[in-house]
């Protein structure tokens, strides 16, 4: 029974409400919705692939270049602005720092902006930032909050009834900071049957899908056909529908569809041709984003894969910022240019949303941002002296740059900007993590009213249902 | 469950429950879930950071080993020793956190939500929308548990305002504001459990139901303003729980040994229904087994799901009792696993206080082509085709285990067609697989 909910007209209702649900009860087909599927307005977008870089991508290393600075001992770090040349991209007068050639030629299918502006969360933790661009709450909440691709499944289910409709690519439990990330990493109040299919591993993802390890497909089908002949035959199955029944019967057999169906192959990133496989073998995340074209390829609805976050690993460069950004955009160049190729080729861009993201950005010497700093984490020397000081090493929550491509995303665009001198903030166009949801939700045909009632009050999409599609980024 | 069929006695019911609920390690086990649930304990996420959380199993458990009262079980938690001082230290994030969600407000919302079944969220941020709470209620309530006053915030707005000290319903007797926090702990935790805050044991009385029957007197049970379906009921329950020295043992027992419990199970259409006004109470309702209840049965009837070295809190051994009957780890002993998460435990960041029991497909797949399920099932088989003959034997055995009745002849027949008279370990693998997801294992009727 969903009800069509209005803010204004919220309070006069009476309405079913949910007692507080642990996380993981689908007991969303009694929560009241502002959001009946036949309310879905004019989408531009199916699918969403979301490439998230944790850790802290900094904007000056990548994606909005500053003044180049070469490494010289004794160099007085307020200097530096940015540790790599800067390199032209296919958009006129628009430059990407050093190693990222490859996405750089493919910008005329998407939009570039230079202007995010992450939350102000107070003294920095990597896992609290995530939360907030995954879920757009800030931690801690009252109520488990849904992560981003929850929502979506929920309001539109999965594309392809097969593929479930919210797989997550990459990211490791075990690896430091392992409950923080499981905090967003759910569908919280929705309940889990919107909750993330994790593949922590893009070469074994096969094994997430498949009939379990040792057993042949034959016995897994005679496996399943003895479950079907016994349960009709029980007294139990001559009940009237109960719904535990139903649930457990209905997701039983989607199941076994996943496991046994061509479509699972999908997971199989062996199965690609070599020459395709080795350009995206960057690594896992490259990999990952390889899985994530073969998944939309077959429907996949929310894919999300990250360079994982792993404290002081990957983009959570503590020291060495220069040397180790060299490695994380081999990582990345390649396999994301490809990824936007091959879905243009296929058709699939017009239909699917790229998004390329980080929770924040880094600097040199700011931590926070400018007009609010925070206190340092990383002590950088006035004069550097030593390589391992070379870099973005502060967290900067004033200027990040993100990327999206396809599903009605406007083309060859730049949208906001940051000043050229320190610090380097946003000057132009500022967005939060709000706008952001709101313009996918829009371009999904997703109700910006969208919001369940939890505790007896409306919980929406973005806090208080504020937030606004932003058109700008979007073709009119 | 066989001899409790074959047992003649007119009183059998009431002979029962009492020996079940003497079994007081089981007992403990049971409710712990229910308890770690709603105390969101038994957790290791992001409050230990920073030391804000802090876990109480040792005290929770021997709470319920010992069935402590219900009043002083809340004083404890209220008032708390260094053993119990988890449920109202709060999640310090690092960083700036909205006042709403300052650790002495989220102290507020849980006493309030766990022990009083009433909701302060919106209120700690505005007066409330939904309920007569006004901000300043909330803020007046969340000072007991702060050393200092709390400067009002609206929708995080500073108002200049401080709100004073005291409880929800003045009728209950007032709180020193002067006094420190630890006094101030010890006069809630006195003027909360008077027999005269009758919302205390309604509130508990009411859980207690729903646990067993399957919905609550009143719905959902952390809006005890609503309307209940009986308030005959509900008070004559509070009453009694109150006048028998607030014993759940003796609160479980009445509900078990009561002519509604007795009452055949019902099954619904849609979960909906239990929330609607026209909720009519026709007898208990069908449930699906919890991830701890899951895997304990498994563990029972085939092979232990966790092991020893899995329990991660070993209340029995570090009590000095000696485990009566037990050879398998109980589940809500276990810390949780991806297993129990994908079975539905909550990751107990926040209280919660019921479970759903419909499945899902991430459900599915974990029992259809989990590594842990599988593998339990053929150890279990293996064991199975030493001590059992033939197809025959395994198949009226397990029906027997699992679903308490011998297989009809054409269940016989088709189970028989697949194993075969001298069936291999895997197709024996194969069958507990169809039982443990068959409808009637899952499902408590």
């Amino acid at each position: 029974m969903e009800k069509y909910w209005h803010r204004r007209s919220f309070l006069k209702k009476s309405a079913a409400a949910i007692s507080t649900m642990a996380m993981g009860s689908p007991l969303a087909s009694i929560m009241a919705s502002c959001s009946g599927k036949e309310k879905r307005l004019l989408a531009s977008a199916d699918s969403v692939i979301l490439l998230f870089m944790s850790g802290g991508m900094a904007h000056t290393e990548t994606f909005d270049p500053k003044k180049f600075t070469p490494f010289t001992k004794g160099m007085a770090a307020d200097s530096v602005l940015s540790t790599f040349k800067s390199v032209p991209t296919v958009l006129d007068g628009v430059h990407f720092s050093e190693g990222l050639e490859k996405i750089g030629q493919i910008m005329d299918k998407g939009t570039l902006i230079r202007s995010y502006v992450a939350a102000d969360l107070g003294h920095i933790l990597h896992t609290r930032h995530q939360y907030n661009w995954h879920t757009c709450y800030e931690p801690p909440q009252s109520v488990t909050v849904p992560h981003i691709g929850s929502w979506i499944s929920k309001e539109l289910g999965p594309l392809n009834s097969v593929i479930p409709a919210f797989i997550n690519i990459g990211q490791r439990f075990e690896v430091g900071e392992g409950e923080e990330l499981k905090a967003f990493h759910s569908a919280g109040f929705l309940g889990s049957e919107y909750g993330p299919f994790f593949i922590p591993d893009p070469s074994s993802g096969l094994d997430s899908v498949r009939p379990p390890v040792g057993m042949s497909t034959k016995r897994f089908e005679s496996r399943n056909q003895l479950y079907e002949k016994l349960i009709k035959e029980s007294a139990m199955g001559e009940f009237g529908s109960d719904y535990q029944k139903e649930s457990l019967k209905r997701s039983m057999e989607q199941a076994y569809i996943l496991l046994n169906s061509p479509e699972a192959k999908a997971f199989d990133i062996n199965l690609e041709p070599k020459k395709s496989y080795d350009i995206y073998n960057t690594g896992k995340f490259g990999l990952g984003c390889l899985m994530a074209k073969r998944l939309v390829d077959q429907g996949a609805r929310f894919i999300t894969v990250t360079s994982e976050y792993e404290p002081f690993k990957n983009w959570d460069t503590h020291d060495n910022g220069h040397t180790r950004l060299i490695e994380m955009k081999k990582l990345i160049d390649a396999p994301i240019a490809q990824l936007i190729k091959d879905l243009d080729q296929s058709g699939k861009l017009d239909k699917t949303i790229v998004i390329v993201a980080s929770e924040f950005s880094r600097d040199m010497l700011t931590e926070g941002r400018p007009d609010l700093k925070v206190k340092d984490q990383v002590e950088v020397p006035d004069i550097i002296m030593d390589m391992k000081n070379y870099g973005m090493h502060r967290h900067f929550t004033d200027g990040c740059s993100m990327l999206m491509f396809g599903g009605g995303i406007k083309k060859g665009n730049v949208y906001g900007k940051t000043a050229e001198e320190r610090p380097c903030k946003s000057i132009e166009n500022p967005i939060k993590i709000d706008r952001i949801h709101q313009t996918i939700y829009h371009a999904l045909g997703i109700d910006p009213e969208t919001n369940y009632e939890i505790e007896q009050r409306p919980f929406y999409t973005t806090p208080d249902g504020k937030g606004k599609a932003e058109l700008k980024l979007l073709k009119g | 469950m066989q001899a409790f069929l074959n047992d003649n006695r007119t009183n059998k019911r009431e002979l029962w429950v009492e020996k079940l609920l003497i079994q007081n390690e089981d007992y403990a086990q049971h409710w712990l879930t229910f308890w770690n649930d709603a105390l969101r304990n038994d957790y290791t996420g992001t409050g230990f950071i920073t030391k804000g959380r802090f876990n109480i199993n040792e005290w929770l458990y021997n709470s319920l080993h010992k069935n402590k009262p219900y009043d002083l079980f809340v004083k404890e938690l209220l008032n708390p020793t260094e053993d119990s001082k988890g449920f109202i230290s709060g999640i310090q994030w690092r960083g700036t956190v909205n006042a709403s969600q300052r650790v002495e407000m989220q102290a507020a919302q849980n006493v309030g939500q766990v022990f009083l079944g009433l909701n302060l969220k919106c209120a700690s941020c505005h007066d409330s929308f939904i309920s007569d709470w006004k901000l300043e209620d909330s803020y007046a309530f969340a000072n007991i548990f702060s050393e200092e006053s709390l400067e009002i915030n609206r929708c995080e707005k500073p108002l200049g305002k401080f709100a004073g000290t005291r409880l929800l319903w003045p009728s209950l007797g007032e709180i020193d504001a002067k006094a420190p926090k630890t006094k101030k702990l010890k006069q809630l935790a006195e003027k909360l459990v008077q027999p005269a805050n009758g919302r205390l044991y309604r509130t508990i009385v009411n859980r207690v139901w729903k646990q067993m029957i399957g919905r609550g007197i009143i719905e959902p049970v952390d809006e005890m303003d609503n309307m209940p379906w009986s308030s005959d009921l509900l008070d004559w329950m509070a009453v009694n729980f109150v006048n028998n020295g607030y014993d759940l043992k003796k609160l479980i027992f009445l509900i078990a040994t009561s002519k509604s419990y007795a009452l055949p199970s019902v099954g619904l259409e849609t979960p909906a229904f239990l929330l609607s006004e026209d909720y009519i109470f026709k007898g208990l309702h069908r449930k699906r087994l919890t991830a701890e209840q899951f895997s304990d049965a498994v563990s029972q009837i085939i092979s232990p799901v966790f092991e020893e070295k899995d329990i991660k809190f070993k209340p029995l051994y570090d009590a000095g009792y000696v485990p009566t009957g037990q050879v398998f780890s109980r589940a809500s002993l276990v810390a949780n696993n991806a297993f129990l998460t994908a079975l539905g435990r909550p990751n107990r960041e926040v209280v919660s206080t019921s479970r759903d029991s419909q499945a899902s497909l991430l459900q599915a797949l974990e029992l259809t082509n989990g590594q842990k399920i599988n593998s339990i099932l053929l150890k279990g088989a293996t064991v199975w085709k030493s001590k059992y003959k033939n197809a025959d034997l395994i198949i009226t055995e397990m029906y027997q285990r699992a679903f308490f009745r011998n297989p009809k002849p054409k269940e016989l027949e088709i189970a028989k067609d697949v194993l075969g008279q001298n069936p291999p370990i895997e197709k024996i693998a194969d069958f507990f697989w169809t039982i443990v997801l068959h409808p009637e294992f899952q499902i408590i009727k």
